[in-house]
């Protein structure tokens, strides 16, 4: 390990040493008294939609959460009424390769699933399996995952900007706002870094500057 | 000058509004804050202000806030509950004149809601804001949005459009409230998801706050960890909060609030009094609850509390002040040996709540410490800005997916006590987008009401505070009946539109109820 990353990891434990400091408290728990609620009324909200639905939400870095929910319709269409319904959990990154499943019977539910996924982007993918081959009926949206640990890297990108900054990054580099992911926006702005200087020297009004600092 | 000092209050309520009623306990929590945590601030910020004391400061006033504090029928409430507040003040002058444990306290409430009042309606002239307003036009507050109901935003993002409208209805609000764009915002939670910053670099937000492990677990990890603050991909400053400086405030067994000293918050006289006595001032169903006036110190563990005594208290804010300003600056000096071309600064975010309303002496603390930081020089309290402004030249990272909720990331606000409501948000916010786009064009006044008033229903829904709530189980029934009622309402209006037969009596009666955002433009959701 260098010096220099000895130095992050020095600031990266006093960063998080007092890590419980995350509050399980919030000011509103002090206002709030368990009482009987005033509303008068009543409020009734359906128990489904009657939409194909399926949704995948990161919990934390070792849980995810899925909820769907099955209509008769398109089992129908996907002449499924009697089938079992698999759900899986897909990482994105991973050309598509899954990561768990698990069958399911109720049309209109939810899990939880354990399972540690740090910095991956995934999504969740429901459907039958017909002579051994998985059909997919439905699609969740993706959703990346949180991480629980330190990434020293040698590379620093730095930089400095004023107000024209998104427009000049795009106008000089249009692929890095189609990244899949914030880290890969990084690594295209470091190759972009290498032009930075070149840049520097053709806008009358310096904007912005991207730095490498060894 | 050794380093900086970076301090952020976030002061957030829900929306709560109940014209159907005269008396109405939630909303009581506005009148509490008002009362021990905005109106002492801003009365310790003009003690500062003439006394010449330097002080810099950065507040969140979250959407909800504003609009309820710029609510005439929420604020008639407000000044008839002070002075309600006040005529119990004096009757207790009376009871205890001859008491000689407590006279003194009871004296001491007098005089505090008597100047409270006098600096409503003098200073403030019935609002608030105009407080806010006062010391953002001087410098000493960056004032910041929030979330336009505090949305919880990595569990609405399923729908790009619900994380859009939050943040862009946040800044109109913002500039509505306070006449220019917010440079900041305080992510409700301090919730990030990836692609975030996408959003809040489109609406102009130049910095926002997040919890230690969202800087500290970027990627890469930050060189100076939580102590400068970092760039995102798309270009929007990450502020990451130091968890010594936040566990000396916040934590209820190591720090200040709980010294022996300070006011109990439990012991209070709806509860302490004689019913029949105390009856014209709790609910009026005739339950007890807390109204604000609290006779006793903290004094030990045990049931036995002894009388507050606000002279000593005095003292201890001075020594905690003195105390925070010195461990600051030994804080500082340690971190500098590891940061090569600049000061170290230290983020220390709170919940604005906390000062006043559960640290009685939280002002008092604030009002010390600025005037330390002044004397002493060898740190400076600066904002966000300021910080730009001195170093513009920040290392680029992108934030680890987090919140400062409890365990550090969403499980809080997504847990098998509140998962059912999800489902729910999800699917009406993708009906609102598809009759937003449906009607974008529409010239019909009744018809965009409608879609207005669904957008109202829809973001009340969404508070992050519902789901908060049910974790905790402290308004569990409260919180419930909120989410179901604006969903509900939601589905009632939707139906009349699609029907084509719209309840104009429902429609206004609803508008008056669920008010906020009056010049809302349910396009916000439409492609």
């Amino acid at each position: 390990m260098t010096e220099k990353q000895e130095n992050t990891l020095e600031l990266a434990n006093e960063s998080i040493k007092a890590f419980g400091a995350s509050s399980s408290e919030h000011a509103i728990d002090k206002f709030a008294n368990e009482l009987p609620a005033h509303i008068d009324e009543e409020y009734e909200i359906p128990g489904s939609y009657g939409v194909d639905t399926l949704k995948c939400l990161g919990v934390n870095v070792n849980t995810v959460y899925i909820y769907w929910e099955v209509t008769d319709f398109m089992l129908g269409q996907f002449n499924a009424k009697n089938q079992a319904l698999v759900v899986k959990l897909i990482s994105s990154d991973d050309s598509d390769a899954e990561l768990m499943n698990f069958f399911i019977t109720d049309m209109v539910s939810s899990r939880f699933v354990s399972i540690h996924l740090a910095n991956k982007n995934i999504h969740a993918s429901l459907g039958i399996i017909r002579d051994g081959i998985f059909i997919e009926m439905l699609r969740s949206n993706s959703f990346f995952t949180p991480t629980d640990t330190v990434t020293l890297s040698q590379d620093e990108l730095w930089m400095s900007k004023t107000e024209a900054f998104e427009q000049i990054i795009k106008a000089s580099s249009p692929s890095a706002f189609n990244q899949s992911s914030s880290f890969g926006i990084i690594k295209e702005l470091e190759f972009l870094r290498k032009h930075s200087e070149t840049l520097k020297a053709s806008q009358s009004v310096s904007s912005f500057s991207l730095s490498s600092k060894e | 000058m050794k380093g900086y000092w970076i301090p952020v209050l976030h002061s957030h309520l829900p929306f709560i509004k109940h014209p159907e009623h005269d008396y109405f306990l939630e909303e009581h929590w506005l009148f509490e804050a008002i009362s021990e945590t905005y109106i002492p601030l801003l009365m310790k910020f003009r003690q500062l202000e003439s006394e010449g004391v330097e002080f810099f400061m950065t507040t969140s006033i979250t959407p909800p806030l504003a609009e309820m504090l710029d609510d005439r029928h929420l604020m008639e409430k407000y000044l008839a509950h002070l002075d309600r507040m006040l005529e119990l003040c004096n009757k207790e002058v009376a009871r205890c004149e001859h008491d000689p444990h407590f006279s003194g306290i009871t004296k001491f409430y007098l005089d505090r809601f008597s100047k409270i009042r006098e600096f409503f309606i003098g200073f403030l002239n019935y609002n608030v804001l105009n407080g806010y307003r006062y010391f953002a036009s001087k410098g000493n507050l960056e004032i910041i949005t929030c979330g336009a109901t505090h949305g919880y935003l990595p569990l609405l993002s399923v729908n790009p459009k619900a994380v859009e409208a939050q943040i862009s209805i946040a800044v109109d609000t913002h500039k509505k409230h306070f006449g220019v764009s917010p440079n900041g915002i305080w992510l409700p939670e301090c919730a990030y998801y990836e692609g975030l910053d996408e959003y809040l670099s489109k609406y102009g937000i130049k910095f926002f706050f997040m919890d230690s492990h969202g800087l500290v677990y970027a990627r890469p990890t930050p060189k100076y960890g939580v102590f400068a603050p970092m760039y995102t991909p798309k270009g929007v400053l990450a502020f990451g909060r130091d968890p010594e400086s936040s566990k000396q405030v916040w934590s209820s067994k190591e720090g200040y609030p709980g010294d022996l000293d300070y006011r109990d918050f439990y012991r209070d006289v709806g509860f302490d009094l004689d019913y029949e006595y105390i009856r014209p001032y709790i609910c009026p169903d005739g339950t007890r609850v807390f109204v604000g006036l609290k006779y006793h110190r903290v004094t030990g563990e045990g049931e036995f509390k002894e009388v507050y005594n606000p002279i000593h208290a005095d003292a201890k804010a001075i020594s905690h002040a003195q105390n925070f300003h010195y461990n600051r600056v030994k804080q500082i000096e340690h971190l500098s040996q590891f940061m090569e071309d600049r000061p170290p600064a230290v983020v220390s975010p709170y919940d604005a709540e906390l000062f006043g309303h559960w640290w009685f002496e939280g002002p008092d603390f604030l009002y010390y410490l600025f005037k330390e930081f002044d004397s002493k020089k060898e740190l400076k309290a600066i904002t966000p800005m300021q910080y730009l402004a001195l170093h513009p030249s920040n290392q680029v990272c992108a934030p680890n997916p987090s919140s400062w909720g409890d365990k550090g990331y969403y499980d809080v606000w997504l847990n098998r006590s509140n998962e059912w409501i999800y489902r729910h948000l999800h699917h009406i916010c993708d009906e609102l987008c598809s009759l937003a786009n449906r009607y974008k064009d529409s010239s019909d006044y009744l018809i965009n009401r409608v879609l207005n008033q669904l957008s109202r229903e829809l973001l009340l829904a969404q508070s992050s505070d519902w789901a908060f709530l049910m974790t905790t189980k402290t308004a569990v029934e409260y919180s419930t009946k909120r989410t179901k009622e604006h969903i509900s309402n939601f589905i009632k209006l939707s139906d009349m539109l699609k029907r084509n037969e719209i309840n104009e009596q429902l429609l206004s009666k609803l508008e008056e109820k669920n008010s906020i955002f009056p010049n809302i433009d349910f396009r916000v959701y439409a492609d």
